[in-house]
């Protein structure tokens, strides 16, 4: 028994058996990068037809960084790691008649190789005591639980969340989204307690779990419900604009003027195909436009589209208006969606990134000159 | 767009700089070689002012940004890095003979970036905004500087002949096995650093640290590479020729990293094209 324990110990001490463990790693992470993963079952049969599919499936090949094979080569690697460095130890005490570089030097290694367990370790409490989820917010409203990631499990947070607002911002004149945007409140026993509004590349963290700003959509709206406010400039004569609020499908006389507005169409993503038809590309604000008719004494004399992002552009041939669109509610309530996570080894897999780049440097920059 | 203009006088720089190095190499006089190293440096200039107006134009587009952040930029910066850090090397090392190897893959990523890439300045995506990004662009590229530097002293290792009748020019199998060896723990060191800071940008903007996209795999693909030819070195078992190969299936797999993944594979990184 002792004798097959020095057996094991004596190949977890080889530096064959990190060179080994290191290339079957770094193999098996080509083919994780080469099929893609965790992908859905359709995607795979339509790629790789159904046997294929049931063998590669069976084998872990399509989850091939969570599978079980895969964390025993990392734990396989870990056992080699600590059991070399403790092998190593005595070395080091009896090197004490060399100069104090030398003897940096010689901790070089042993950071290195140590920071690797603290990182992977660091890992592994996450995967333990943490969790990843998501939820979606309309805006207004709160939630106290989430949903976790790959299953249909929901999440108590002992606390909850509300959205006041969100917002996606864009770049001048470009469809290129500059930043989105939440106002989240905690209420934490029935108490305000925290406010932050959140950016991509900047969450909110309460409680050890952290919520980043990850997508966002709107939900569908009621009939009748959108409204859209206006401003009607009559061409020429210097006059000064009409501001209205109108609602979908609604016409209303302007005073004084004989003409009517009609708020005919709503799209909240404009866009034209290859027929040059109008559509929405998606059920998103991206691009909210509003076609506009305006009728002289029950006869059509106007009828264009209006960009809320554009107000400058002119989709009319008619010139006797100009329509700005300036604003409109009700169309569907915005949602914000949000990524929750909580990682209690997140510090630990830090300390080890520090440990790491020292360790290199002490490995590098303070060896013994040959 | 005056930088486009300043980066493709860069890449004509580059080039004649690599035609001395070849003169130098094979005529052996003196003057193609330091002539070589001064047009380097010039062009190195034009290099950094290039990125330098690049910002400055970003900004009178009302978008200001640091311009690291699509392939065009990383490109350039890249083709800077190269020439720069071998600069600093000839300068250690007094060795031109190795600008006749190193110099044209400053101009070969030069060229390709102004033959195939757009130069367009475009807003940045929202998950881009990030001081940790600027972090992970330059000591990534920084290091995949060094192992391209490395990789063009293999070169040299394998090519040339033995020390007594091979060009006298070259350095000698000694000196390159130290050169190469110095040039992959500057290399190894700061791609771990763009390795761990593109992972705590990760984090700030997805909200996990490692979640193995293609380009995550492949990087530590490459790390184990190159952290198998350190080990190997420490232990003394492999000659220089048996190093010279590994440097350069190490640099293959900068490659495949960089462009491989994003031209191949999709994922995370994909906006990056």
């Amino acid at each position: 028994m002792n004798r097959l324990l020095k057996d094991i110990r004596g190949v977890f001490l080889s530096v064959k058996t990190t060179i080994f463990l290191l290339i079957s790693i770094a193999l098996v992470s080509i083919v994780g990068t080469i099929i893609p993963q965790q992908k859905e079952i359709d995607l795979y049969i339509n790629w790789y037809g159904e046997t294929l599919y049931h063998l590669l499936d069976l084998l872990g090949f399509l989850n091939i960084f969570g599978s079980w094979w895969f964390q025993l080569l990392l734990v396989l690697f870990m056992t080699n790691l600590v059991v070399c460095s403790l092998h190593r130890v005595p070395k080091v005490w009896t090197l004490r008649n060399q100069n104090r570089r030398e003897r940096i030097g010689r901790l070089g290694p042993y950071v290195t190789h140590f920071s690797l367990v603290i990182i992977l370790a660091g890992s592994l409490i996450g995967n333990i005591w943490g969790f990843k989820g998501y939820v979606n917010i309309p805006q207004g409203e709160s939630r106290e639980a989430i949903m976790l990631n790959g299953s249909s499990q929901t999440l108590d947070l002992g606390f909850s969340i509300r959205c006041d607002r969100f917002e996606v911002t864009y770049y001048p004149e470009s469809e290129m989204p500059k930043e989105y945007a939440s106002d989240l409140a905690i209420v934490d026993r029935g108490r305000e307690v925290f406010r932050k509004t959140i950016q991509v590349n900047d969450p909110l963290r309460y409680k050890g779990i952290s919520f980043y700003q990850s997508s966002y959509g709107v939900l569908p709206p009621q009939p009748g419900e959108r409204k859209a406010e206006l401003e009607i400039i009559p061409k020429g004569n210097g006059s000064r604009g009409y501001r209205l609020q109108i609602g979908e499908g609604e016409m209303k006389e302007i005073p004084k003027t004989g003409y009517s507005v009609q708020f005919a169409t709503f799209v909240p993503d404009f866009s034209l195909d290859k027929e040059n038809r109008i559509i929405s590309r998606s059920n998103q604000p991206n691009n909210p436009a509003v076609q506009v008719k305006i009728y002289q004494n029950g006869k059509l004399s106007f009828n264009g589209w209006s960009f809320l992002r554009y107000p400058d552009f002119h989709g009319s041939k008619d010139d006797t208006y100009r329509v700005k669109f300036l604003n409109y509610s009700g169309g569907g309530k915005p949602y914000t969606g949000l990524m929750v996570v909580k990682d209690p080894g997140v510090w630990v897999v830090w300390t080890g990134f520090g440990l790491l780049v020292l360790g290199l440097y002490l490995s590098f920059y303070f060896r013994r000159r040959s | 767009m005056i930088n486009h203009i300043f980066f493709q006088l860069t890449t004509f720089t580059y080039l004649l700089s690599s035609i001395l190095y070849f003169f130098y190499l094979g005529i052996k006089k003196e003057g193609f070689g330091k002539a070589g190293s001064w047009i380097a440096l010039f062009g190195f200039a034009i290099n950094t002012g290039a990125m330098i107006i690049r910002y400055f134009e970003s900004h009178r587009l009302g978008i200001g940004y640091v311009p690291l952040s699509n392939m065009y930029e990383s490109m350039v910066f890249f083709a800077w890095s190269i020439v720069g850090l071998y600069l600093l090397f000839e300068r250690f090392y007094h060795s031109r003979g190795l600008g006749a190897f190193v110099l044209p893959l400053g101009f070969l990523a030069m060229g390709v970036t102004m033959l195939s890439l757009s130069p367009e300045i475009r807003p940045l995506m929202p998950a881009l905004q990030s001081s940790w990004l600027v972090y992970h662009v330059i000591t990534s590229f920084l290091g995949y500087a060094a192992f391209a530097i490395s990789f063009g002293v293999s070169l040299i290792y394998l090519v040339k002949k033995t020390d007594r009748e091979g060009n006298s020019l070259l350095p000698d199998y000694k000196a390159l096995e130290i050169i190469n060896y110095k040039a992959i723990i500057v290399g190894f060191l700061l791609f771990t650093v763009g390795i761990l800071t593109g992972a705590v940008w990760a984090n700030y903007a997805w909200g996990t640290y490692w979640s193995w996209d293609p380009k995550e795999t492949w990087s530590l693909i490459t790390w184990i590479v190159y952290a198998i030819l350190l080990h190997a070195k420490y232990t003394g078992r492999w000659g220089g020729r048996k190093m010279a190969y590994i440097s350069i299936a190490g640099f293959v797999a900068v490659l495949f990293t960089y462009w491989g993944v994003n031209y191949l594979i999709s994922g995370l990184h994909s906006y990056a094209s």
